[in-house]
C-alpha cells in the first residue's frame, strides 16, 4: 500500500507541476474577470461565486457582458451554456481514462475539467505510460487551476479599476493556449484542424448564442479526419 | 438586442446556478456511464483533434475579435500573436511566450 500511496502523490504532484506554468496566463485572466464582474453590476459575492459555480473563464466573461447589456435571461443562459459545450468534447476524449472510477471521482473530475486542466492532463494520458492512479494527475492540475482562478478572481474584485485597461491582460490566455497547441501542429491533420476551425470561427463570429465555437470545433475535427484518411491511404499505396 | 430593466439579485443568482448546472452536466455526461461503451473508430480519431479544433477558435477570436467584433485595422494583437507563435515554436516556454507576447503588444500600442 505504501507504494501505491506514493504513486498517487507522484501523479498528483506531476499534475500540479505541469499545470503551474499555465497559471501565468490564468491569473491575469482571473483578474480581468473579477474587474469585469464588478463593472457589469454584479455584486462582489456574485462575481466570486460565479467562479465557483460556473468555473469556466470565457463563459464567465460572456455572462458579465450579457448582464451588463441587459440581455434577456433565457438568451444569456443559452449563450453561456453553448460556449461550454466544448467541455463535452473534452469529456468524450478523456472518458476512456476515467470511465472505471467511482461516481464521486467522476463528479469531482468533471467539475474540474476546464480548458487548461484538460490540455495538460490529456498530454500525460496519451503520451506517457498508463498508471492505475493517473487520474490523480488531472486532480492535481484541476485543483491548481481552481485555486489560482479563485485567488485571481478575488484579486480582481478587490483591485478593480486600479488595473488600467491598456495592459490588455485578457491577451494572456490566448498566449498560453498558443504554447499548448503549437507543438501539436507538426502533424498535418492537427494543422488542418487548427486552420479550418480558426477560419470557421471568424466567419461565423456573428452567430447567435455563441454557436460559432462548437460549430468551428466540429468543422475542424471533420477536416482533420478527412485529411488523415487521405494521408494514411497514400502511405499504404506507396 | 433587447434591453430590459437591471436584473434583481435573485434573478442573477438563478441564472448563475442554472448556467453552472448546465455546464456541470456538459462536463459530467460524457464521463457518466450513460454513454455508449463502444464508439466508432472515426469518432475516436476525431476526438484526438479536440485540442487544436477547440483552442484555435478561442485563440483566433481573442486576437482578431476581442470584443465580439472583427477588428483587423490597427489591431496590434495580430503582430504580437504572430511573434508569440514564433517564440512558442522556438522555445516551447510559456513564460517566454507570455512575456514577449504581452511585451510586444504594449510596445506596439505605445509606439502607434
Amino acid at each position: 500500500m505504501a507504494v501505491s500511496a506514493s504513486d498517487k502523490k507522484t501523479e498528483f504532484l506531476a499534475g500540479v507541476r505541469d499545470e503551474l506554468p499555465l497559471q501565468l496566463g490564468v491569473f491575469p485572466f482571473g483578474l480581468v474577470f473579477g474587474i469585469a464582474g464588478i463593472e457589469s453590476g454584479l455584486s462582489a459575492l456574485q462575481t466570486f461565486f460565479l467562479s465557483t459555480i460556473l468555473f469556466g473563464g470565457a463563459s464567465q466573461i460572456v455572462f458579465t457582458q450579457l448582464v451588463a447589456s441587459g440581455t434577456p435571461l433565457p438568451v444569456l443562459i443559452a449563450s453561456v451554456s453553448t460556449i461550454n459545450l466544448r467541455h463535452a468534447l473534452y469529456g468524450m476524449s478523456i472518458s476512456r481514462y476515467l470511465q472505471h472510477l467511482p461516481v464521486g471521482w467522476r463528479i469531482m473530475l468533471a467539475y474540474l475539467l476546464t480548458d487548461e486542466a484538460y490540455a495538460i492532463s490529456i498530454r500525460r494520458f496519451t503520451l506517457q505510460p498508463a498508471s492505475a492512479y493517473m487520474h490523480f494527475h488531472l486532480l492535481g492540475a484541476g485543483l491548481t487551476l481552481w485555486l489560482c482562478w479563485h485567488l485571481s478572481t478575488a484579486a480582481g474584485i478587490l483591485l478593480g479599476a486600479t488595473i488600467p485597461d491598456y495592459l490588455q491582460l485578457g491577451f494572456a490566455i490566448p498566449l498560453t493556449f498558443i504554447v499548448v497547441i503549437t507543438p501539436l501542429l507538426r502533424q498535418l491533420p492537427m494543422l488542418v484542424a487548427s486552420l479550418v476551425s480558426g477560419t470557421t470561427a471568424l466567419i461565423l463570429q456573428g452567430m447567435p448564442w455563441n454557436l460559432w465555437l462548437i460549430i468551428a470545433a466540429f468543422t475542424g475535427m471533420i477536416a482533420a479526419v478527412i485529411t488523415d484518411s487521405f494521408t494514411s491511404r497514400e502511405g499504404r499505396s506507396s | 438586442m433587447m434591453v430590459s430593466e437591471p436584473f434583481s439579485d435573485m434573478l442573477i443568482w438563478c441564472a448563475i446556478i442554472t448556467c453552472g448546472f448546465i455546464t456541470f452536466l456538459t462536463r459530467f455526461l460524457p464521463l457518466s456511464r450513460c454513454m455508449p461503451k463502444q464508439i466508432p473508430l472515426s469518432v475516436e480519431k476525431a476526438l484526438g483533434y479536440v485540442p487544436a479544433a477547440v483552442l484555435t477558435p478561442i485563440i483566433i477570436t481573442a486576437i482578431l475579435a476581442p470584443d465580439g467584433v472583427f477588428v483587423i485595422y490597427e489591431n496590434m494583437r495580430l503582430p504580437a500573436a504572430i511573434f508569440a507563435v514564433l517564440i512558442a515554436l522556438l522555445s516551447g516556454s510559456i513564460m517566454l511566450t507570455l512575456l514577449s507576447g504581452l511585451g510586444i503588444l504594449w510596445l506596439l500600442n505605445y509606439l502607434f
